[in-house]
């Protein structure tokens, strides 16, 4: 293994090469009319130093302009950002939007602030979950756990593509 | 230093040619000839110009080095000479017109991804698009684009490293298919070796991916290939071959020399760096524009693409003879929108209700009789009508547009496709807008559009002049839209229609070439209000 970081890529799947990095191809962003610009960064830096191949699509971003980018660059995953409390209404339909367009199993994370007001995180996952979200990601989550889960997500979907 | 520049145009309708001379002083024009093309052997209205414009017999093969001043035949005089002095030969370039530009289909993956960027490509080269298809490329759609008859397939999708899927899909359904002219291929680079296999046996032609990575164009390399290929496959036949033998150059597709030209205007005039030239002709309508394409203005976000700095668009039914007809249906359901904004400026409140009938009838005839000028003041007036609408759809197609929004930060506005608002100039080129001057009304279109058109759409709630504003798709949820045409540009004539002969010095002598083209323009000749 060539072994990029801590973590190495499981071995042996089919699909990798030059062009398939072990880690897997994303696609960022920070949904809506949300232009909270920061953590968008970071997470870029972060997915990059961790093998993935991302493609950031930065703030202001609508759906349509995710599964675009998706579909061109054969993307793995989709890792929704929401800081400004509207994510549940600019995510609506999201899964739904996927399936039309041909990316019925692509892998789907939203995290942030997702909503307004206290309601518990594990209601607000709920929502998201029936939404068709694979994956939902408080604010505070640690960031290698995400790394970790998605690495584990992508090779379970390369592998039943196989 | 001291050389003749001989530059000749061979159009679908007329061969133009034009003599300049390059000094140590730069460039200058000596002289300017046309005469009808020969369709049937086009080297011999080729020939005629060339002995018109310096007095020397064309034929036979000038050598592969004609510029380096071999001795040419012995002329008693010709134009600018100094007694006494010798003569080298002197250099050709030519460009054709290639029937109305190049013929090609576009195949992306997303339609405003590599789609877009596709057409801005094939539009960049010289070429005009006849069909396209995004996605998966299916049987009855390909056969559609086939009855279309395109030179080039423009085969693009996925970034590179990206989708494969379908673009093998695609490459399978274009192998199976009667296709036999060009297909290139400028898609996903990682899978070039498999598309080349499964094109086996068609004729194929490779260039870097339109769109490496999401958003970034890169559309040069496809740009010359497409001319590359204009050259070997089209324009064999004709007498252009012999053309080609005697100039020991190849020419260039008209509106590719034209962009040249654009570019070096661009690159190498000072104030020169926001313009617009509008070339208006019988068959298309085709818009050049310099500049930045997003100026990042507080409270505008750019969504899709950032467009080139130098940016060509054609529209194949905005001509005023051959697509005459195509133009009427397209103006037709914004006719009174268009009236109002085009008509009453020129002939007052006239808008009689047997006005589209008489427009009608006039475009059946032009459309027949394609060399036909007008010979009423009535039929003056529709023809001016239909050159300035026109003249306003290309242009609102070819520049973007501003949607109004509200955040939970605050109103702010989507900007989509490119903001020409700070163009500073406009150069109207091509026969009528050569031969005419639209400046004032031009720019009194202009300004409506820009301005006018948003505040009234506010005021009238949608009503009014909302025909305007949605003379190219409606807004989606009745919000204010802007268009992104010039606010306040300067007018100017290509008047000796000089530009498709300049252009084809555009890349030799992009500095000498480019002032010529600026120096001989006419500026609109009625003082500027305000």
């Amino acid at each position: 293994m060539s072994g990029t970081g801590d973590i190495s890529g499981g071995a042996g799947t089919p699909s990798r090469g030059p062009d398939n990095p072990p880690k897997g191809k994303i696609v960022l962003g920070v949904i809506g009319y949300d232009c909270h610009s920061v953590g968008n960064k970071i997470l870029e830096v972060f997915f990059t130093e961790k093998g993935f191949q991302v493609t950031n699509l930065g703030v202001m971003v609508s759906q349509d302009e995710f599964i675009d980018a998706a579909i061109e660059t054969a993307a793995d995953a989709i890792l929704v950002s929401s800081l400004y409390g509207h994510g549940l209404i600019d995510c609506q339909g999201f899964r739904d939007r996927c399936v039309e367009r041909g990316l019925e199993d692509i892998i789907l994370y939203v995290g942030g602030n997702l909503v307004v007001g206290k309601t518990p995180f594990s209601e607000v996952e709920e929502k998201f979950k029936q939404m068709g979200f694979d994956r939902v990601f408080p604010p505070d989550v640690d960031l290698e756990q995400v790394a970790r889960l998605l690495e584990q997500d992508i090779d379970a979907r390369r592998t039943g593509k196989h | 230093m001291r050389e003749e520049l001989v530059s000749i145009d061979i159009g679908s309708t007329y061969t133009k040619g034009a003599l300049f001379l390059r000094t140590g002083e730069g460039l200058r024009l000596v002289q300017r000839v046309i005469t009808p093309t020969t369709q049937e052997d086009l080297s011999r209205g080729f020939g005629k110009v060339y002995t018109q414009l310096t007095g020397l017999p064309y034929g036979g093969n000038r050598g592969k080095e004609p510029c380096e001043g071999k001795a040419a035949p012995a002329a008693e005089s010709f134009p600018g000479s100094k007694e006494g002095e010798t003569r080298a030969t002197p250099r050709v370039r030519f460009s054709s017109s290639a029937k109305g530009g190049l013929r090609i289909a576009a195949i992306g993956l997303v339609p405003d991804l590599t789609l877009q960027i596709a057409r801005l490509a094939a539009w960049s080269a010289g070429g005009k698009i006849v069909a396209d298809s995004s996605y998966k490329l299916r049987e009855d759609r390909l056969a559609g684009m086939l009855r279309t008859s395109p030179d080039i397939v423009l085969f693009t999708g996925g970034t590179d490293g990206g989708n494969e899927e379908t673009v093998l899909w695609n490459a399978r359904q274009l192998a199976a298919s009667s296709f036999s002219g060009t297909i290139l291929y400028a898609g996903n680079a990682s899978v070039r070796g498999e598309v080349l296999r499964i094109l086996e046996g068609k004729r194929v032609v490779v260039a870097p991916n339109v769109m490496p990575r999401v958003g970034e164009i890169r559309i040069e390399e496809t740009r010359e290939a497409i001319q590359r290929i204009f050259l070997d496959t089209i324009v064999e036949g004709k007498g252009l071959k012999q053309v080609r033998e005697f100039c020991g150059t190849d020419p260039v597709p008209t509106p590719a020399a034209v962009f040249d030209l654009v570019e070096a205007i661009g690159t190498y005039q000072e104030g020169w760096d926001r313009f617009c030239v509008i070339d208006l002709g019988g068959a298309t309508t085709d818009v050049y524009s310099v500049g930045e394409s997003f100026w990042g203005e507080d409270g505008v976000v750019l969504k899709g693409l950032r467009e080139p700095w130098v940016k060509r668009t054609v529209e194949g039914d905005l001509g005023i003879r051959v697509s005459a007809a195509a133009l009427w249906d397209t103006v037709k359901p914004f006719f009174p929108a268009l009236v109002r904004l085009v008509w009453e400026e020129a002939e007052g409140n006239i808008t009689s209700s047997d006005l589209p009938l008489k427009i009608h009838r006039y475009v059946e005839k032009v459309t027949s009789e394609t060399s036909y000028v007008p010979d009423s003041e009535g039929e003056k007036r529709i023809d001016r009508f239909l050159v300035l609408a026109a003249v306003a759809i290309a242009t609102l197609r070819h520049g973007g547009t501003l949607e109004e929004t509200y955040t939970p930060a605050g109103r702010i506005f989507l900007q989509t496709g490119k903001d020409l608002r700070p163009v500073q100039a406009l150069i109207g080129s091509g026969g009528y807008l050569s031969l005419f001057d639209l400046g004032k009304p031009i720019r009194e279109l202009f300004h409506r559009l820009a301005t006018g058109g948003l505040e009234a759409g506010r005021v009238e709630g949608g009503k009014g002049t909302r025909g305007e504003s949605d003379l190219l798709r409606s807004s989606s949820h009745g919000s204010a839209r802007i268009h992104l045409v010039p606010k306040n540009p300067s007018y100017f004539r290509d008047a000796s229609y000089l530009f498709p002969l300049l252009g084809n010095y555009a890349k030799e002598y992009p500095e000498e070439v480019s002032r010529l083209a600026i120096e001989t323009l006419v500026p609109e000749s009625n003082d500027r209000p305000g």
